[in-house]
């Protein structure tokens, strides 16, 4: 039985306890003179009735589903041969990994050796009897809940008390799946992380200028010396994210002071939504744009300038080189893209800027501009600066359009000309595709998710913090 | 006094034409001011109208496809079969070689074998197969003639499309197979038509076989599953940090939590789903199902922050009145609060789903990047969604990839055109009622 | 309608739009005039069809139960009313008998001519310094950095607040307190040089004690200043001002000496609102 099948029959279960529970409550209700002499209303009983069935229910479900694998694993483990057990951890793991091929019905015995036939015999009958066991036991369960629950409703009992309290612990376990997800990414980065230190030096890591963790893998498995020096997806991120800086900061900001301090009602309610358009576009849409249409004219217009200097004994321009995937093409693109968030961000920030300043000013005879310039911006530069931070974060995290325009070139130079690799570009490359388990090429994946994780948390608290300083000013 | 006003007047005479010494240059500077900021709209503008004019100038030829209307002649001796042959005997048939005499008879012109290669690569190199499938579906047509609708291959495609009757060499196709085409066109057996294709299939190697439907399919599965998934949670700890949550450091450090979580780079969230729900519990590469926990982490933020803002909305005054009757804090919530927070929440939700529907680097890291073929049935089935696909078009060195992946753009779009319209719908209602 | 005069006081206020100022609302040789001026937020009609005269170096003061238009009123003055999009004015208003609302007058010069000092005291998030010197800058008034310091010296001293805060110009002036504040204000008009100077409610968010000295500074600046004064207290417009103008429900009802307005006024809702009937 299939887990979904096993869900349903759960459901179907759940629902008949619920039925069930509202008959008990009514017939424990008939001898005492009516539902009125019970303690809570039958749906109360009905739905504990309900709850005491599915809790336990999908308990089986949820335990059997994590477990049973482990479990089967340690048992196989057993009748393996000697040798085998003392393989490393990599080469086991390959060689279970065909054993769970060949039960599944992928290859032979024959192509990893008859030594390992009672292993795979052995997984073969643990699979059936877990997979007839887990539905039964689940149904055993569900029903016991459901029998325990029925006796469980007396007059006397306050159901609405205990399905309640159930509520209210379901809340809590939620809003704590924030936590355990923060708490999931520190300990999944900084694990493989570790591992990765072990295999390559951490000062090796953060101040290496060599990147090609492609080389590694051939020389050596047990991992590499020197090529996985972070400093030039350090400077292609940063360079990248400056350009894109350097589009969206202005025009973010300039649209945002014209749309909330200039434009009419009727403009802003076009221009706004309009101008949103561009944070709705997925970043995978940004990336083709990127490497299929701004890449390609830059390197037409670089090229067309090189010639003009050649033509026009110009030297540092028919010196022009301009890379086909270029960081130029990348931080522009990018650029465009967070255009969106600093213009809301700095609406917010402006238009929390007191009138009151804003009639000091005009009532002093400065226009318009000089007003903005010189008393808005300045009060409102903290708040900006706030969603600066916060869009640099955006821009360092950014990934799509960078894998798909910024290429793989571990350069380390500051000509937005040349292609570049960035952190996040470094993170996708290692891990998509074939890996091999625990190399420090998968590892270093981790080792740069770390090192990401740390930057973008630590602009993001300073920029909200910046920001609710600000605002508190204002309050 | 006196004496002070004639002190004083002279003094703001010389200040007032200091001042309107500089007007004229203050104006000018107004000006100027005003028009980078037009300037800049005009730009973000721009930048939405030529990205959309991009898009769909790149992908509109996508929608159709060119077919060559040929008259088959189904003979059964080529064939070796009769309109009685079990599929079996179809299925053994070579069609392949049917195929090909038929086209050099029809083009003797084709001598050489790179000749003959270029005739048979004006269709699509499935073509042996779709016709064996005809076959199949009635046998009855052995020994008869047939006008087939043949599909063009890819090359041929882009060709028909962009360079008939140019010397544009857009299309890497051989002189011999221009002239063939050109033929063709010239009696008038090339047709454009709706592609369908496009809609039905899934990936393909081949540009004029692909389509988007596996991941059109393998969208809406994770989608579904992040759906179920994020919006009860979200709802719930909306609602118990609004309504129950006491005041203290555990709940506060929730709150921080969900802040970050907000901001983190999706792709960190591939990195954790990577790390714990495959390598960790063991659950498969590449399928929806992973696919859906990633993305219900990361749009867990975005959701339970709008629908807290939403419970906020919720005027004290009602949940005093359900108090006041003697009802629970719980059934205030559920009878009261939450039917009136529910359109804010599902404006959140679909804003939170626009957002998943979109999002692709944490899907490459949990797998969903395999070139699969089959349309995932289940969400334990091998899957891509959209956007993966559109990654994966791109990467293509095919020039009708370039068309695809900009269809397949514009039909994310407008999945993503329609979801936000919704939120924004929803939104503009419940101004209304409030 | 020129020549005030005295009517039936009942009758003028219950005919909207069509009434008579009581006192004397009209001056020879006077700053600013003001004629049949009407003001509207959208459509709702906030002062209606005024006539008033502002005298050459005279302190005038608008009083009235809040919500009557005084603030509406004073922003004409210098056109303040034109940074809200739904206000309109209308009628004829004239600075040295030039139009303050024709195409030719720049509003920019229009509001350094006649400056505004707000309700709450408003100091930019700057230093002193820059407070004083932010319209002097704008206005392009010196050539270089003593000037610059010499005019802001000016001011503070002509504001009494030089010697409070000389040795603490580059602090924020948002550190300073509610009274230093609104004096600040002041001295950041003047800085600019203006004719005349609008204030709203200067006294209002401040203590009493700090209310004394501002009003000490108001009757200084009388001297060199028409000044325009928007108060909600009695006492004040009798401490400050030459003249009362009352205003009710954005008609200006009455305008006299202020001695008179407050031991004798002519009009029934000037007395109801001086003896505390209407507030
Ligand atoms: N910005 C505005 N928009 C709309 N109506 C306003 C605005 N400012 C003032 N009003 C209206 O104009 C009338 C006069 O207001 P105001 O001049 O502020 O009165 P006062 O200063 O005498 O208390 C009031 O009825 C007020 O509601
Ligand atoms: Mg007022």
């Amino acid at each position: 039985m299939s887990i979904t099948s096993l869900l349903l029959v759960i459901l179907l279960g759940t629902v008949a306890a619920y039925f069930l529970g509202d008959a008990r409550s009514r017939q424990v209700a008939k001898p005492i003179g009516g539902v009125r002499h019970l303690a809570a209303l039958p749906s109360y009983y009905a739905s504990m009735v309900s709850l005491w069935a599915l809790i336990p229910g999908l308990a089986v479900v949820l335990f059997w589903s994590i477990f049973d694998g482990p479990i089967i694993e340690s048992l196989v483990r057993g009748v393996l041969p000697i040798e085998t057990k003392n393989l490393p951890p990599e080469q086991f793991g390959l060689v279970m990994s065909q054993i769970h091929n060949i039960v599944a019905g992928v290859g032979s015995i024959e192509q990893i050796g008859l030594e390992y036939q009672p292993a795979v015999q052995r997984l073969q009958s643990l699979e059936k009897v877990s997979s007839a066991w887990m539905p039964i036991l689940t149904i055993i369960v569900l029903v016991l809940g459901c029998l325990m629950g029925l006796a469980a409703v007396t007059a006397k009992r306050n159901a609405r008390y205990s399905v309640e309290r159930i509520f209210n612990i379901t809340l809590f376990v939620c809003s704590s799946i924030a936590i355990f997800t923060t708490l999931g990414i520190i300990l999944s980065v900084l694990f493989e992380s570790l591992r990765f230190f072990e295999k390559v030096p951490f000062f090796d890591f953060v101040f290496g200028t060599h990147w090609s963790p492609q080389i590694a893998i051939r020389a050596d498995q047990t991992g590499a010396s020197g090529s996985f020096g972070v400093i030039p997806l350090i400077a292609g991120t940063l360079l990248i994210s400056f350009i894109a800086l350097l589009i969206a900061v202005p025009i973010g900001l300039m649209s945002a002071i014209y749309l909330s301090e200039y434009a009419s009602t009727r403009v802003r309610n076009i221009v706004k939504p309009a101008l949103e358009v561009l944070a709705g576009v997925p970043t995978v849409v940004y990336g083709f744009f990127a490497a299929l249409t701004v890449a390609p004219s830059i390197r037409h217009w670089g090229d067309a300038a090189r010639d003009w200097g050649a033509a026009n004994d110009i030297a540092w321009l028919a010196g022009l080189s301009v890379s086909s995937e270029s960081a130029l093409a990348a931080g522009i693109v990018m650029g465009i893209m967070i255009i969106p968030f600093v213009s809301s961000l700095s609406d917010d920030v402006i238009n929390a800027v007191p009138q009151s300043l804003r009639n000091g000013s005009f009532g002093l005879g400065a226009t318009q501009s000089e007003t903005i310039r010189k008393v808005i911006f300045p009060a409102a530069l903290p708040g900006i600066v706030g969603g600066v931070l916060l869009a640099a974060s955006r821009a360092i995290g950014e990934t799509m359009i960078v894998v798909m325009a910024a290429g793989l070139a571990a350069n380390l130079t500051i000509n937005p000309l040349e292609a570049v690799t960035t952190v996040t570009v470094q993170i996708v490359t290692l891990l998509v595709g074939d890996q091999e388990f625990d190399s420090a090429k998968t590892l270093a994946a981790f080792a740069l998710g770390l090192f990401l994780f740390v930057i973008t948390l630590a602009l993001n608290v300073i920029a909200l913090r910046v920001v609710k300083k600000y605002r508190e000013q204002y309050d | 006094m006196t004496e002070q006003i004639t002190e004083a007047t002279p003094m703001k005479d010389t200040t007032r034409s200091l001042r309107e010494a500089r007007l004229k240059k203050r104006h000018a500077a107004e000006k100027r001011f005003q028009w980078y900021g037009r300037l800049s709209i005009a730009f973000g503008i721009a930048c939405v109208l030529f990205l959309f004019y991009d898009i769909i100038s790149k992908g509109h030829g996508a929608f159709f496809q060119t077919y060559i209307n040929m008259e088959i002649e189904f003979d059964g001796e080529k064939l070796g079969l009769t309109p009685d042959s079990s599929e079996e005997e179809i299925r053994a048939a070579s069609f392949n070689s049917f195929f090909k005499k038929t086209l050099r008879e029809k083009y003797p012109a084709a001598e050489t074998r790179r000749e003959k290669s270029q005739l048979y690569a004006v269709f699509t190199s499935d073509m042996p197969l779709i016709l064996r499938d005809m076959v199949i579906a009635d046998p009855s047509i052995i020994g008869t003639k047939q006008t087939v609708s043949m599909i063009a291959d890819d090359d041929t495609d882009v060709y028909v499309k962009h360079a008939l009757g140019t010397d544009s060499d857009i299309s890497r196709m051989g002189d011999f197979q221009r002239s063939i085409v050109d033929d063709l066109h010239q009696r008038g057996m090339i047709e454009k038509k709706f592609n369908a294709i496009f809609f039905s299939n899934s990936d393909s190697r081949e540009p004029e076989l692909a389509g988007i439907r596996g991941a059109i399919t393998g969208s809406f599965l994770t989608l579904m599953v992040t759906l179920l998934m994020s919006f009860p949670i979200a709802v719930a700890t909306a609602i118990y940090l609004e309504e129950f949550a006491p005041t203290n450091k555990f709940t506060d450090f929730i709150e921080v939590n969900i802040n970050n979580l907000a901001a983190v780079p999706s792709v960190i969230f591939g990195l954790l789903g990577l790390a714990v729900f495959i390598n960790f519990f063991g659950m498969p590469r590449s399928v929806p199902m992973v696919g859906g926990f990633v993305l219900t982490l990361m749009t867990l933020p975005t959701i339970i922050i709008s629908s807290r803002a939403s419970i906020k909305a919720v005027p004290p005054s009602i949940r005093e009145a359900a108090m006041g009757m003697g009802a629970s804090k719980v059934q205030t919530v559920i009878h009261h609060v939450l039917p009136l927070a529910m359109p804010g929440m599902l404006t959140g939700t679909i804003i939170g789903m626009a957002q998943a529907l979109g999002e692709t680097a944490p899907l490459l890291m949990i797998g969903m990047v395999a070139f699969i073929v089959d349309v995932p049935g289940s969400v334990t089935d091998p899957a891509t969604v959209l956007p993966v696909q559109i990654f994966l078009w791109s990467d293509s060195p095919e020039r009708a990839f370039v068309e695809k992946t900009s269809a397949a753009i514009m039909v994310l779009l407008t999945f993503l055109i329609i979801m936000n319209s919704t939120a924004v719908w929803l939104r503009k209602r419940l101004e209304r009622r409030w | 309608m020129n020549t005030a005069q005295k009517t039936n006081p009942e009758a003028a206020v219950e005919i909207p739009g069509k009434y008579q100022t009581v006192g004397h609302p009209l001056l020879d040789d006077p700053k600013m005039t003001v004629r049949s001026t009407s003001v509207f937020y959208a459509e709702k009609q906030a002062i209606f069809d005024v006539d008033l005269d502002i005298g050459k170096n005279e302190v005038i003061s608008m009083i009235g139960p809040s919500g009557c238009g005084k603030s509406t009123f004073l922003r004409c003055l210098n056109r303040m009313n034109d940074t809200i999009d739904i206000c309109r004015v209308e009628g004829d208003l004239r600075l040295d008998d030039e139009d303050i609302y024709s195409k030719k007058i720049d509003v920019v010069e229009l509001r350094a001519r006649v400056g505004m000092v707000f309700q709450k005291p408003n100091p930019f998030p700057k230093s002193i310094y820059e407070n004083v010197a932010y319209g002097a800058r704008i206005h392009g008034l010196t050539d270089n950095k003593v000037q610059l310091d010499e005019l802001v010296e000016k001011s503070l001293v002509r504001c009494g607040l030089w010697n409070e805060v000389k040795d603490r110009l580059e602090e924020p002036a948002t550190g300073l307190s509610g009274g230093q504040q609104q004096r600040l204000c002041i001295a950041r008009a003047i800085a600019v040089g203006p004719e005349v100077i609008l204030m709203d409610e200067p006294c209002s968010a401040l203590d009493p004690i700090a209310t004394a000295t501002v009003e000490e500074l108001i009757h200084e600046l009388s001297e060199n200043f028409t000044i325009a004064i928007v108060t909600h207290s009695m006492q004040q417009a009798a401490r400050v001002s030459q003249r009362t103008a009352y205003f009710h429900l954005g008609k200006l009802i009455e305008v006299n000496e202020t001695s008179q307005v407050f031991t004798n006024p002519e009009h029934k809702l000037t007395e109801e609102y001086i003896t505390g009937r209407i507030g």
